[in-house]
């Protein structure tokens, strides 16, 4: 069991068989070497835990399903007015024309009366001015509907009371000074480490200096006596 | 009476089916853990995002061929973890060691500062955190990633399995490998914090 990383490892995930975790149970019970192992891998995963990750906007645009165009929303509005004009005058040319040429028509008022069967009339293909309004009235009505359509959320926007906001900045600010004072101890800390690095630097620089000079001393000292001796 | 939760499942079906607002609603799910993945593995916000992006890219671009065989986060998380491979190869670096971004950790989203923490607590998580980061960019790449998907994001040693395209064993053991490492280097890290704390209190004293 002791080279068996991969149990201890399942074993440490809680990914193993009931059976398989009796097994290391019972190991673990005798070996202290083990017991050691899984108390320091536990110990990594404690710590793995203070590792965050950044605050980020959504980097996706989401879809927006596409809503089915109205032909006539992507003609200017001089254009439909053109066209409205254009079909008007057709059409009012053709039932002129239509009733110039048309033969009159000789009745007599037995035809005309009661049980005369509607005379199918060919209508010129045009659109009445009637048509056309009804036509401006709806592009009108899509267009008052499209621009008001944002406003429920601008509405949901405003509807914070006072008190919300006055909380919503206390909190946003109690942060913003927490986070400040936070980044300043941060520096301090950063700066004290540094000091106390350059410190120990200083004191081994110090101590060698000092290991040299005495050297260098004991050599001048013992240089000095031989020369006496001779002397 | 709540609704149950569509399963990504459902989502992804609807999806298939051509209903983007089922992909919207699976990009709003796992948008978070998997920028946490790319960051993690990166250390990198401006890169991490982008692989965000293109890893949804390409989720949507390739959906149509899920089938279903793995879950979708695993699927997902396969697609994000080959995206930082290339990512680092192009850039021919490993994860930055200085770790930019959490090194001053002011403008870490989990770090923001809770009514009940101390300031003191606050700087020891933010340099936890550092110090985490550091000792995690420096493992080999299989191993770190390894521990990434198990301790940040829950997979099972199969699903890390199928992530990385490889034995279940090997799995298993690159996290007891990665894990080790770890464990010294930060135990190292802590005594060297602890002396250095101990001969500026002499010094000062």
């Amino acid at each position: 069991m002791c080279n068996d990383r991969e149990k201890l490892i399942a074993y440490l995930y809680d990914e193993t068989s009931a059976g398989e975790r009796r097994q290391v149970d019972a190991h673990l019970a005798e070996c202290p070497e083990c017991r050691e192992e899984l108390r320091g891998l536990r110990g990594v995963r404690q710590d793995l835990l203070a590792w965050d990750v950044p605050a980020h906007e959504s980097v996706w645009k989401p879809f927006v399903t596409p809503v089915a165009t109205v032909w006539w929303k992507q003609v200017p509005a001089w254009g439909l007015a053109a066209a409205a004009t254009l079909v008007f005058g057709v059409g009012l040319a053709g039932g002129l024309a239509a009733r110039a040429l048309a033969p009159v028509p000789v009745v007599s008022q037995a035809q005309v009366l009661p049980q005369t069967a509607p005379v199918a009339v060919p209508q010129p293909v045009s659109a009445s001015p009637e048509q056309v309004r009804a036509l401006e009235a709806r592009l009108a009505s899509v267009e008052r509907v499209a621009l008001t359509s944002p406003a429920p959320s601008r509405g949901a926007a405003v509807s914070l009371t006072r008190a919300e906001l006055e909380q919503l900045i206390s909190d946003s600010e109690g942060r913003i000074n927490k986070r400040t004072a936070a980044k300043l101890y941060s520096m301090m800390l950063d700066i004290d480490k540094q000091r106390t690095r350059d410190l120990i630097t200083v004191t081994q620089q110090i101590n060698e200096a000092q290991q040299q000079n005495a050297s260098l001393m004991g050599r001048v000292i013992t240089a000095r006596s031989t020369e006496k001796e001779k002397e | 009476m709540s609704a149950t939760p569509i399963t990504d499942e459902e989502l992804v079906a609807r999806a298939q089916a051509g209903d983007q607002e089922s992909f919207n609603q699976l990009v709003v799910r796992w948008e978070r853990p998997i920028y946490a993945l790319a960051y993690r593995t990166l250390n990198r916000e401006e890169d991490a995002r982008d692989v965000v992006q293109e890893a949804f890219l390409r989720a949507f671009r390739g959906l149509k061929g899920f089938k279903g065989e793995a879950k979708f986060s695993s699927w997902l998380y396969r697609i994000t973890l080959n995206l930082c491979r290339d990512w680092m190869r192009k850039a021919r670096r490993a994860p930055l060691i200085q770790v930019p971004e959490s090194e001053d950790g002011l403008d870490m989203a989990e770090q923001m500062p809770s009514p009940a923490e101390s300031v003191e607590e606050l700087v020891n998580r933010q340099q936890m955190s550092a110090a985490v980061a550091r000792a995690m960019a420096e493992l080999p790449e299989e191993q770190r990633m390894a521990i990434l998907m198990k301790e940040f994001h829950g997979l099972t040693f199969q699903e890390i399995a199928d992530a990385l395209e490889c034995p279940l064993s090997t799995v298993k053991t690159r996290l007891y490998q990665g894990l080790s490492v770890l464990r010294r280097r930060l135990e190292r890290q802590q005594a060297d914090e602890a002396s250095l704390r101990r001969a500026h209190f002499e010094s000062t004293s």
